[in-house]
């Protein structure tokens, strides 16, 4: 055939396949899409919400247990663990709930709270501080509280999400107040943790008897509640490699609406224990101009478990040293001098290692700190844990 | 030195068309014709198994195996166990079902998410899309919907809008709105509804229970994982890769599909036909010319080149306008397939024709290839022609008269080849397809015979009533019988494609009016609204069921229930009849065991249909297994019924049986027996004022039923109909060009006979006279071929697809209506040549070129 | 080079089947001429005079016999060499012009030699030289049907010469023409031929024609016959 007809013909080929493989690129692409929503978050709004207006008297078990109707609640644990061979683990298990809506106020709610409908929505973060490599492997998960996914249980205790919980354990000594507990969680690659936990000293009520006012408006305060000493035994899962491990853990049980004021920014939170068998709780609050908010408060739990509060004027926290997070870009503080005279105590307080910035979807920095230092004239170390949020300069909303 | 660079031959060819733009149109109007007709059936299909793929693809994600219940349900149980106690984190509890928008006239896929579990499976649903969780999850009816769809609605984020699932209609509030990525997620996400599990489980009355569990597992070990995971399972519940399902759907589509691709490759054949009769003529017309250039020293190969070359350029034309026709085409055609596959089998809504790759490629290779099959054998012709025979008068006629007894002798081979195909057994559709296409070629070649055969018997009685004119108009069909006789075999295929389409459709419904006759015993029918008008998948409401039943002059009732299960053969449809054996009444068997009837209700036997008995090569004494809520358990198949309501077929047992395997109560039809003497026709006006307020439901007579059923088959038919109208279009242009085109040819011998005497009037007479004839002889001819395509189709092809015993049913008129095609048809293509002719001057036509 | 006869037709036999008659059309004819000879064949209509001219050219095969064309015998080649040998060597000038209705005068006459696959234009120039010389250099756009029958015999003549063949052929050339234009074209004819030195052959039952013949040969009963006196004859 000649020149002239292939002249009309190869173009429309061209053309033709052309059209053809454009289609086909289209082929592959993914089916994906984001969601758009006409009001914003609603984290604002507190209306309906229960308030911390004032101390009140708790009971158990049930108070251990989710208390329905506070916007926020946590299950805190973290600890120091170690080897045999004294190779040092901490790690971090906590369970928030969060209440979507004030209960029963959903528009349009045609039933609440049975099946799989629910205002409560239950997150969990679970990190592991390897000292000895400086590694630092954390995971967070969602489940709605409903469906037996997740939730807060008085009788028996147990605070759930999915397989990640933390369970009453039978005890001859146990009371409705104060009982062992076996924690379990793991992460996707395996890294997991199984302990028993049996808290050594009693149930501490932080603030005012419990009622913890962090602002100065009416509200803005929660109820506090601590183990600060407890006994912990078991298995540290890693690399595939079990550690059977044992030491002390700290746990701390808060509910509120609202905590923080407007002009409050975040915070820097120390658990530690020291080797003389005193623990020490004590955070700052601060606010957006770089200052310490007068609510700024700790307590001083002595071996018997009494507790002294501590006030923002007894102590002064120097920062020595920080460290810039790859990940956010934060200055974290990283090594700390803590003055508390009136006490007679004076501490240095350093993180093990610097990277244990909870890098999820809400950012903050949980680490294991190790301390040294003199109370009432002798030298005392220790461990603990810090934990600061608010140090990232420009925060994506 | 205009032309120095151009070919000479070429363009004398492109002038000789130009200068015939009625031949060229039409042999472009034969090509494109074809190529629309299987461009759109290629294109409407190809976009119903797009959309269907696409939707499925978005409903399933990046889902590697599902987890599904013995029936439609699984017990949401199983969700917290194979999260908390196995650990599968990659797992998505997953409620599925259809319902409807109000303002929107298409069926939703409603899908109820936990959009926490979601972020691995379908961004979409997922928290990290942005779902609010606060409205989505906290038990309002709320949910979200694609972008373009509420635009559509007119709809914003915050209105309520009304949803009605199974005839239950539900408020849903708007909380956000889907945007797609890109084009192809707006395709896919466009017909979703995507709501909580809780409101899912609300709408669809499955408080406690899924659909299905989404699953990823990773890719290694993935045996190992589903052997754990299916040791966990209790019950009838098992673990299934994620194609599967579209696996199913293919197949259940693929007959129905090769079936409208089959009627669209009839087109092209017929296309074809048109094709060869406007080379032939294109070529004959050109015979002296093609002489003169042979004798001036142009080669045979010269001259089959630039034939065939003109053929590339019809062909490619036609091509390209029918691929443009076919698109639209196309459009028209989508709405209808789209209706079928929503009667027939599974909820599918298109928005837009998806234009692949294959349906252009094989267009253009059809449309190409055809035009140069077709054209061949003229082309040959023209270069084989000698030079010295070629300068005198056309000698092809002779040669032709000659072979008329080869032509119709091959014509008898291919025909019995033909026939012998279909003799294999289990030959398959394409066999069918083949020995179809064989008949009609060996048909067409026993034309040329057949026509001077009637000719003979024509001419007498023409020449009674028409005299001279008459008997010159017959025997010009003869005289120049290489070209009428390619003309009327032409118009022979394509009106007998339309009368064996159209027989296949008559027989098809006359066999489903007989059936439903029978299979129709109750005098009144309640049924939910279903998303498929030809399965039941929705529920009656239980308390609506007892109030009707106790309804004043009820006499009597009994139920029906429809569920998917898994069955050894894949999935089926399980329908339980709670009648006793006076279902014998309704079900008509083709085979059973005795006392099938009277041993139904109590033993592990069932009763497959027809066509499921044929699609998966089931017989009496063969054992079926399915998956039920006790586990895995056999039925031995004890009768086979007919059932023209499923090409998929059904599986049928007792209500005892099914209740004692299911934990399932619940009910998908009733059919309710009227107290003696009472009109039906008033106790469904009572049902229907007792029914007020409830369930919205459909509550017909006998009658309206079978009107409504008959409905659905007609529309489901829509499809075949339009392609035979189609093929009745493509014929009638056929006749139309073919016989224009001859008549325009005789231009020079209408002349001749206008100077010699013959009034304009006696010169429409005759032309006339003679296309009628051709017409005559085109329908006569086409009425045997048309009734042998028909029984082949509803003989073979259709039992070879589907499985059915189908009633041959020939009526009358549709055989009339074939020939009154031809003659009409054939008439008009007489009006231009010869108004033409008489309102020229025969001097033009008589000056030499 | 020229000892052997330029055309040299050696017992040239052919028949036609008629139904289930055979007819004898041409009974071991021989002729041979000579390289620029202009011979006039006359013949009664239906004698068989085409069928020679067919036979010369090539279109047609003889039943036995030989047909040598400056030196080639045709009847030892395939239809596809014939074919080729004729686009190269031979011109006709038909009774009935036979212009390729489709291609305007000029087109037709640049044909054959793009037939030949001459695409220099110094040959090609030949078409418009030839056009020119036939008096049409007024129509080269025209197409056929709208040339009169002396013009479109004119192209034909123009075409038969331009590819410069070795033979041309005449069958009737003025035999659709009055007689006024058959002169004229006879005359110009003549002059070309002569002109380009070619030979040539015209087969015509007009014995007027004989006056531009330098040999005059009748085809009678199958057989050639040298008609000596021209004169004579008419």
């Amino acid at each position: 055939m000649k020149r002239s007809f292939w002249y009309i013909f190869i173009p429309l080929i061209v053309l033709g396949l052309g059209f053809g493989a454009w289609h086909l690129s289209d082929e592959d692409a993914e089916i994906g899409a984001s969601v758009s929503v006409a009001e914003a978050m609603g984290g604002g709004d507190l209306e309906g919400y229960k308030r911390a207006t004032g101390p009140k008297e708790f009971e158990f078990p049930e108070d251990h247990a989710a208390h329905p109707g506070y916007k926020t609640e946590w299950w805190y644990y973290t600890g120091n663990l170690f080897t045999q061979e004294g190779r040092q683990f901490g790690y971090q298990f906590t369970i928030f709930r969060n209440q979507l809506n004030p209960t029963g106020t959903e528009k349009d709610s045609v039933q609440t709270d049975t099946g799989w409908s629910t205002d409560q929505l239950y997150m969990g973060h679970f990190a592991i501080s390897d000292v000895e490599n400086e590694d630092h492997l954390f995971a967070e998960r969602y489940s709605r509280g409903a469906a037996g996914l997740a939730g807060a249980r008085a009788e028996p205790y147990r605070i759930w999400l999915e397989d990640w919980e933390i369970v009453q354990v039978g005890s001859e000594n146990a009371t409705d107040k104060q009982f062992p507990v076996h924690i379990k969680a793991s992460m996707e690659d395996g890294t997991a943790i199984d302990f028993h936990i049996n808290p050594i000293k009693p149930l501490v009520l932080q603030g005012d008897k419990g009622y913890d006012r962090k602002g100065a408006e009416q509200g803005n305060a929660s109820y506090y509640l601590s183990f600060t000493r407890m006994d912990t035994e078991g298995i540290i899962s890693k690399n595939g490699q079990k550690f059977e491990v044992s030491g002390l853990s700290w746990m701390d049980h808060e509910w509120s609406t609202s905590v923080l004021g407007e002009a409050q920014e975040g915070w820097d939170w120390f658990s530690i224990q020291l080797s003389n068998g005193y623990d020490l709780m004590y955070y700052q609050l601060h606010n957006d101009d770089g200052s310490i908010s007068k609510f700024t408060t700790g307590s001083l739990i002595s071996s018997d478990g009494t507790k002294t509060t501590i006030d923002a004027s007894d102590v002064t926290v120097e920062v020595v040293d920080r460290w810039e997070s790859p990940h956010s870009k934060a200055m974290y503080p990283s090594s700390w001098k803590m003055d508390i005279p009136k006490y007679n105590l004076s501490l240095d307080v350093e993180t093990q290692f610097p990277d244990q910035e909870m890098d999820i979807s809400i950012r903050y920095y949980e680490g294991t700190v190790a301390v040294s230092g003199r109370m009432n004239g002798n030298e005392v170390d220790g461990n603990g844990f810090i934990e600061m949020t608010g140090y990232e300069e420009e925060r994506s909303q | 030195m205009k032309h120095s660079d151009t070919d000479l031959l070429w363009l004398s060819s492109l002038r000789f068309l130009w200068k015939h733009p009625w031949h060229f149109a039409l042999s472009i109007l034969g090509v494109a014709l074809g190529v629309s007709v299987v461009v759109s059936i290629d294109l409407s299909n190809n976009s119903a198994k797009k959309a269907f793929s696409l939707s499925s693809e978005a409903v399933t994600g990046k889902t590697t195996h599902q987890i599904k219940g013995a029936a439609e349900t699984l017990d949401e149980e199983v969700y917290r166990k194979i999260r908390i106690d196995e650990k599968v984190r990659k797992s998505a509890p997953v409620i599925e079902g259809y319902g409807r928008i109000e303002g929107m006239n298409r069926t939703f896929q409603i899908m109820g998410v936990d959009p926490i579990a979601e972020g691995p499976f379908r961004n979409f649903a997922s928290q990290q899309a942005g779902i609010e969780l606060s409205s989505f999850i906290s038990g309002a009816n709320t949910g979200i919907i694609a972008k373009s769809v509420a635009q559509e609605l007119g709809a914003s984020v915050g209105d309520r809008l009304t949803v009605s699932v199974g005839g239950r209609a539900y408020k849903l509030r708007l909380i956000g709105t889907i945007n797609a990525k890109n084009d192809r997620s707006q395709r896919a996400l466009e017909n979703l509804l995507v709501v909580d599990i809780s409101t899912a489980q609300r709408l669809f009355n499955m408080e406690g229970q899924l659909s299905r569990i989404d699953l990823i597992l990773p890719e290694k070990n993935t045996e190992s994982i589903v052997t754990d995971l299916k040791s966990t399972l209790a019950g009838g519940a098992t673990v299934n890769r994620s194609d599967s399902r579209s696996e199913t759907v293919a197949q259940m589509t693929r007959a129905f599909e090769l079936n409208l691709e089959a009627l669209s490759m009839l087109a092209l054949l017929v296309g074809m036909f048109l094709i060869y009769n406007t080379m032939t003529f294109s070529v004959v017309q050109r015979r002296q010319l093609i002489g003169r250039l042979r004798a001036l020293g142009v080669t045979k190969k010269e001259i089959l080149t630039v034939v065939l070359k003109e053929a590339a350029l019809i062909g490619l034309i036609g091509t390209v306008i029918g691929i443009i026709s076919g698109y639209f085409l196309a459009q028209v055609l989508l709405k209808l397939v789209t209706q079928s596959i929503n009667d027939l089998y599974f909820v599918l809504s298109v928005q837009e024709l998806s234009i692949g790759l294959y349906p252009l490629a094989k267009a253009i290779f059809l449309g190409m290839g055809a035009t140069l099959i077709a054209s061949f054998w003229p082309a040959r012709e023209a270069s084989e022609a000698k030079v010295s025979t070629v300068l005198k008068r056309s000698s092809s006629e002779s040669k032709l008269a000659g072979r008329l007894w080869y032509f119709a002798g091959g014509g008898l081979i291919a025909g019995l080849v033909g026939v012998g195909i279909l003799m294999i057994p289990n030959g398959g559709i394409a066999a069918g397809y083949a020995s179809l296409l064989l008949l009609i070629v060996g048909f067409s070649l026993m034309i040329p015979l057949m026509v001077v055969g009637m000719a003979k018997l024509f001419r007498p009685i023409l020449g009674r009533v028409n005299g001279l004119i008459g008997k010159m108009s017959v025997r010009g069909v003869v005289t120049e019988l290489s070209r009428t006789s390619v003309a009327i075999a032409a118009l022979v295929v394509a009106v007998g494609a339309t009368v064996g389409v159209g027989v296949m459709v008559d027989s098809f419904r006359a066999t489903i009016v007989s059936w439903l006759e029978a299979q129709l015993q109750a005098d009144v029918y309640v049924q939910p609204p279903s998303a498929v008008s030809r399965k039941a998948d929705a529920e009656l409401e239980p308390r609506l069921v007892d109030l009707l039943k106790e309804t004043e002059g009820v006499a009597n009732s009994h139920t029906v229930r429809s569920v998917d299960v898994s069955t050894n053969y894949g999935t089926d449809n399980l329908v339980a009849i709670n009648q006793g054996a006076s279902a014998q009444k309704t079900y008509q068997l083709k085979k059973a065991e005795p006392d099938f009837w009277q041993q139904y209700t109590a033993d592990n036997i069932l009763m497959v249909s027809e066509v499921y008995a044929y699609r998966n090569n089931v017989a009496l004494g063969d054992s079926i297994f399915i998956q039920t809520d006790r586990g895995k358990a056999g039925f031995q198949v004890q009768a086979i019924n007919f059932d023209y309501a499923s090409d998929i077929g059904t599986v049928t047992i007792s209500r005892e049986i099914y209740n004692r395997y299911f934990d399932d109560r619940a009910i998908s039809g009733l059919a309710l027996y009227a107290d003696e003497g009472l009109e039906v026709d008033q106790l469904v006006e009572r049902l229907r004022d007792r029914a007020e307020g409830l369930q919205d439901v459909f509550i017909r007579s006998n009658r309206g039923l079978r009107e409504a059923s008959i409905e659905i088959f007609e529309r489901t038919f829509t499809v075949t109909t339009v392609l035979r109208m189609l093929a009745i279009v493509v014929a009638f242009i056929g006749i139309l060009s073919a016989l224009m085109a001859l008549q325009l040819e005789r231009a020079k011998e209408h002349a001749v006979l206008r100077a010699n005497g013959m009034t304009p009037g006696q010169l429409w007479n005759y032309v006339i006279t003679q296309t009628g004839a051709m017409g005559v002889m085109a329908g006569i001819l086409s009425v045997p071929l048309g009734i042998l395509m028909a029984y082949i189709l509803v003989y073979v092809i259709n039992l070879r697809s589907f499985g059915w015993t189908l009633q041959l049913m020939i009526s009358p008129g549709l055989l009339l209506q074939a020939i009154g095609l031809a003659i009409v048809a054939a008439l008009l293509a007489g009006i231009y040549p010869s108004l033409k002719m008489a309102q020229s001057n025969p001097a033009d036509a008589l000056r030499n070129e | 080079m020229k000892v052997k006869a330029h055309i040299q037709l050696k017992k040239l036999t052919k028949s036609y089947q008629e139904g289930s008659k055979n007819r004898l059309v041409l009974d071991e004819l021989e002729i041979s001429i000579r390289e620029g000879e202009m011979i006039v064949l006359l013949g009664r209509s239906g004698s068989g005079k085409s069928t020679l001219l067919n036979l010369i050219s090539g279109i047609d095969k003889p039943d036995s016999g030989e047909v040598l064309v400056g030196g080639t015998d045709l009847t030892k080649m395939d239809e596809k060499n014939r074919t080729l040998f004729r686009r190269k060597n031979i011109g006709f000038v038909f009774q009935s012009f036979n212009l390729i209705s489709t291609l305007t005068a000029h087109e037709n006459v640049l044909l054959p030699l793009k037939l030949k696959g001459d695409t220099d234009k110094e040959t090609l120039g030949k078409a418009d030289q030839f056009l020119e010389e036939v008096g049409l250099g007024d129509r080269f756009d025209s197409y056929p049907d709208l040339l009169s029958g002396g013009e479109q015999q004119r192209v034909a003549i123009a075409r038969a010469l331009a590819s410069e063949p070795m033979l041309v052929l005449a069958d009737e050339p003025t035999g659709n023409l009055d007689y006024e234009t058959g002169r004229s074209i006879l005359e110009i004819l003549n002059e070309l031929v002569r002109k380009n030195g070619r030979t040539m052959i015209i087969a015509t039952h007009d014995r007027e024609i004989c006056k531009i013949a330098d040999r005059v040969v009748e085809l009678q009963g199958g057989k050639l016959q040298e008609v000596e006196d021209t004169t004579e004859v008419i």
